[in-house]
């Protein structure tokens, strides 16, 4: 295999780790394993999909955990109207950081955390890229306290902004709980506030993802937003703390187990499929990690001290599915019927089952069981090779960084022959029927995110968002048929310019091959929470419940370690809530 | 008030696609546009002002045809946004048949995206320069280090840069070019033959925009957002009925 000098592209990258791992004839094995792009590359098996630790989250807060990443809370202001101030250190042992959090009083007015809300948030923090100085710090809490959108601008310092809201449903019965001396009834707790979606990347002068240095702990794809998220689970929790101090010097402080229970509620909508369609090569590398590291297993022998594994995993996932709200959309799978099959898996493996490999068992389960349930095991096979997943963890980076690239010398032949290779499935696609293409996305001025509207009759076709993949393929094979073979990619560009998009983005994912949804995003009968469910398992959010077609709910980092768990240091992170935290652990 | 603040490069990518669409642009034009401007900010940031300042794309698109001296486009009123980067791609396809390719482009707007528009050969592995009649002229080139961005005025700096060979020839021409013809050639021997003086980096340039910001002023930015805003529409009364957070499923499983 020759590798390019810009060094391994994805596929090399997985192709080499593969290798290492499992030798050429194992490679081939676990090859052989892989579903093929034409099976997973469908709706129908993307919006399966579940987090495992190769979610972002979970990567994210290992890598935390591993380096034991110190958070302190240094300074803190809290009045008992419930208006807050907080300043954090973060310390990875090569960097420093800080993040801040604005909190405003309680208006007792529930905000649903659209973009559309501007300035109208609960909470903005400031996640900074290196330690910020007190005139830094106060200059951001004076920016956020203009509270109007337009005039609340930062600098290049700033990774992101993190606004979030109260839960109107946990946050005062947490406090009051508190405020009286007693904890909080935990059976029902599931956040205290909810993330408001990370402004980052150039929002509001924020800097750009680039332009974070390159050996900076959060330039990773999405550890930032996550690990701003996480900071706002922190906050949360110091946050009643500190408002039932207000009310009452002795208040109780939150046990230890119930803010480890705690997580940040989100609720996401069909604005996230079109960054699925606008940058392929993100899909193609999270379904290409985890389809190599699914091989990898599925091609294993069934090992006792594997078996072991699984039956906890399966454990703790039944757990989480018990403490998630009722699934009510159609055509997604029931808790019950997850948490009944996978105690089924649980007790199968518990016996002698004639599985040689754990592939025999994945296939068993997809024959025999709810296609949820079966996407759910895999998720949980990946623990039994935790080596493996650490080992191509880098290729997250990799893959994200690839560029689309065009190649202007392309004669229109080989052009051709990508279509015809990779997009048979559009080209063959009848689009006779308007119902195949009649949805497109825009720009809603009302809620200030992206809304899915029907062709004719609402208005803005023209400005829709890149979403019609099939309509793009297809109209670029039907001007090639125009041109001769011998003519070049150039050549088409400089009569169609706008085709640079079509060609460039065939050209660049010619190498990778679980990058295209093969579905119509655009078709009548599309359901965006599916593909809502695939992004948000990808980041890590386990027990997504669809609230409807376009929305889906979840929980970041609920039941994940808070810092006492892996600071190692007295006095990390809490100035309040410390003590209950670190006798739970 | 019209003061500076500072924009980001990945603000500048997000926003100008809807920008440039407003403008009247196809997705795929705006969308390679946005980052041609963004980069021709990152080099220098007057060009958002002419940004901001364009006018809507014409219907006419430009017209081509071959004569003997390369391709000549008639693209009056055509923006460079649309047929600059189209025109090294063409140029770009063919560089490997020859030593040099080259084309004039007539009457064209938005001339300010010219440095970008140079510097984006560099992906290609080529050089690039365009000579703007009677006025400046472009000059970028692969560098041991990357590409090497140069600008400047007149004939007489320009021939002293690249010495000899089939640019003297090009040089020449473009003396000879009539008011708003712009003289593109792509190549991939293109060397200045002395060390230019002024040389910038783009890829550094763009790299300290990512990191820094771009300085901008607040009128530019606001009209680039307002233009945003064009593409923006009041969600109607049906997808608004259907938008919520009940459960509105079953009808299409």
């Amino acid at each position: 295999m020759s590798i390019s000098p810009r060094g391994p592209d994805l596929a090399e990258f997985l192709e080499l780790k593969l290798r290492e791992f499992a030798g050429d004839d194992g490679m081939a094995l676990a090859q052989a394993w892989m579903r093929p792009p034409a099976q997973l590359m469908r709706v129908e098996a993307l919006r399966r999909f579940k987090a495992s630790r190769l979610s972002f989250a979970d990567m994210l807060l290992r890598k935390v955990t591993r380096e034991r990443w110190q958070i302190r809370l240094q300074w803190k202001e809290c009045k008992d109207d419930g208006a807050a101030k907080f300043v954090y250190l973060i310390d990875t042992g090569r960097q420093a950081f800080t993040y801040i959090a604005r909190v405003y009083a309680w208006d007792g007015v529930e905000k649903v955390g659209r973009r559309s809300d501007g300035a109208n948030r609960d909470m903005f923090g400031a996640l900074f890229i290196g330690a910020a100085s007190e005139e830094r710090i106060a200059r951001e809490f004076a920016t956020f306290d203009l509270k109007t959108e337009g005039q609340m601008r930062t600098d290049a310092d700033v990774i992101g902004w993190t606004p979030a809201n109260r839960s109107s449903r946990h946050f005062d019965s947490v406090v009051d709980a508190l405020s009286s001396g007693q904890q909080p009834d935990g059976e029902a707790l599931g956040y205290l506030m909810r993330n408001g979606g990370f402004q980052s990347s150039g929002r509001n002068g924020t800097v750009s993802y680039p332009g974070i240095p390159d050996d900076h702990p959060l330039h990773h794809p999405f550890f930032a937003d996550l690990f701003a998220v996480y900071l706002v689970r922190l906050v949360s929790i110091d946050l009643v703390n500190a408002v039932a101090r207000t009310r009452n010097s002795h208040a109780a402080q939150l046990d230890g187990s119930l803010a480890r229970q705690l997580g940040v509620g989100n609720s996401s909508g069909q604005g996230m499929c079109v960054a699925l369609q606008r940058w392929p090569h993100w899909v193609a590398t999270w379904v290409s990690v985890r389809e190599t590291a699914l091989g990898y297993i599925k091609s294993r022998p069934v090992q006792a001290h594997c078996v072991a594994i699984l039956k906890d995993s399966i454990d703790r996932t039944i757990r989480i599915y018990r403490r998630t709200d009722p699934q009510v959309l159609d055509g997604v799978a029931k808790n019950e019927a997850i948490i009944a099959d996978l105690e089924q898996i649980s007790s199968l493996v518990s016996q002698p089952t004639g599985f040689a490999v754990w592939g025999e068992l994945a296939d068993y389960v997809t024959a025999a069981m709810d296609g949820e349930s079966a996407e759910q095991l895999n998720s949980l096979l990946l623990d039994l090779v935790p080596e493996f997943c650490d080992a191509i963890e880098p290729a997250f980076r990799l893959g994200t960084e690839c560029q689309r690239r065009f190649d202007p010398a392309m004669t229109v032949a080989d052009l051709r022959d990508i279509l015809r290779r990779n997009y048979g499935w559009a080209l063959r696609a009848d689009r006779s029927l308007a119902e195949t293409h009649q949805h497109f996305w825009y720009h809603s001025i009302d809620s200030g995110e992206q809304r899915r509207g029907e062709r004719i009759i609402d208005p803005h076709e023209r400005f829709e968002s890149f979403i019609d993949h099939v309509g793009l393929m297809q109209r670029l094979a039907a001007v090639l048929v125009s041109h001769a073979d011998s003519d070049r990619a150039g050549d088409v560009v400089l009569e169609d310019p706008d085709l640079h998009y079509a060609i460039s983005r065939a050209q660049y994912l010619d190498r990778l091959p679980y990058a295209e949804i093969r579905d119509p995003i655009a078709h009548r009968d599309f359901i965006p929470a599916d593909l809502l469910r695939f992004f948000l398992a990808s980041l890590g959010i386990r027990g997504a419940t669809p609230l409807s077609i376009r929305y889906v709910r979840g929980t970041f980092f609920q039941d994940h370690p808070v810092p006492s768990e892996f600071s190692g240091l007295e006095g990390s992170v809490r100035p309040f809530g410390q003590r209950a935290m670190s006798e739970a652990l | 008030m019209n003061h500076i603040v500072s924009v980001a490069y990945s603000e500048l990518t997000r926003v100008l696609p809807w920008s440039l669409r407003a403008l009247g642009y196809k997705f795929g034009t705006a969308d390679r546009g946005a980052h041609l401007v963004a980069t021709a900010a990152a080099i220098s940031p007057a060009a958002l002002d002419a940004i901001a300042l364009a006018r809507h794309r014409q219907e006419r698109g430009p017209s081509m045809h071959r004569t003997s001296e390369g391709l000549a486009i008639e693209a009056r009123d055509v923006s460079f946004l649309e047929i600059g980067p189209a025109a090294v791609d063409y140029l770009a396809a063919h560089a490997d048949s020859t030593l040099h390719q080259t084309c004039t482009i007539v009457g064209a707007t938005e001339t300010a995206l010219l440095p970008a528009i140079v510097a984006g050969a560099d992906v290609y592995g080529l050089g690039c320069l365009a000579i703007v009649a009677g006025g400046a002229w472009h000059f970028c080139y692969c560098g041991p280090e990357g590409s090497v961005l140069v600008t400047g005025e007149g004939a007489g700096d320009l021939l002293g840069l690249v010495g000899g060979g089939s640019e003297l020839d090009l040089v020449a021409q473009a003396r000879r070019d009539a008011p708003g013809t712009v003289r593109l050639l792509v190549g991939k021997e293109l060397q200045p033959a002395s060390f230019p003086k002024g040389a910038v980096s783009p890829s550094q340039l763009v790299r300290k925009a990512q990191c820094h910001g771009i300085a901008v002023s607040q009128v530019t930015l606001d009209a680039i957002y307002s233009l945003e805003m064009l593409t923006w529409a009041p969600t109607s009364e049906r997808s608004r009925s259907q938008a919520g957070f009940s459960v509105t499923a079953s009808l299409q499983r």
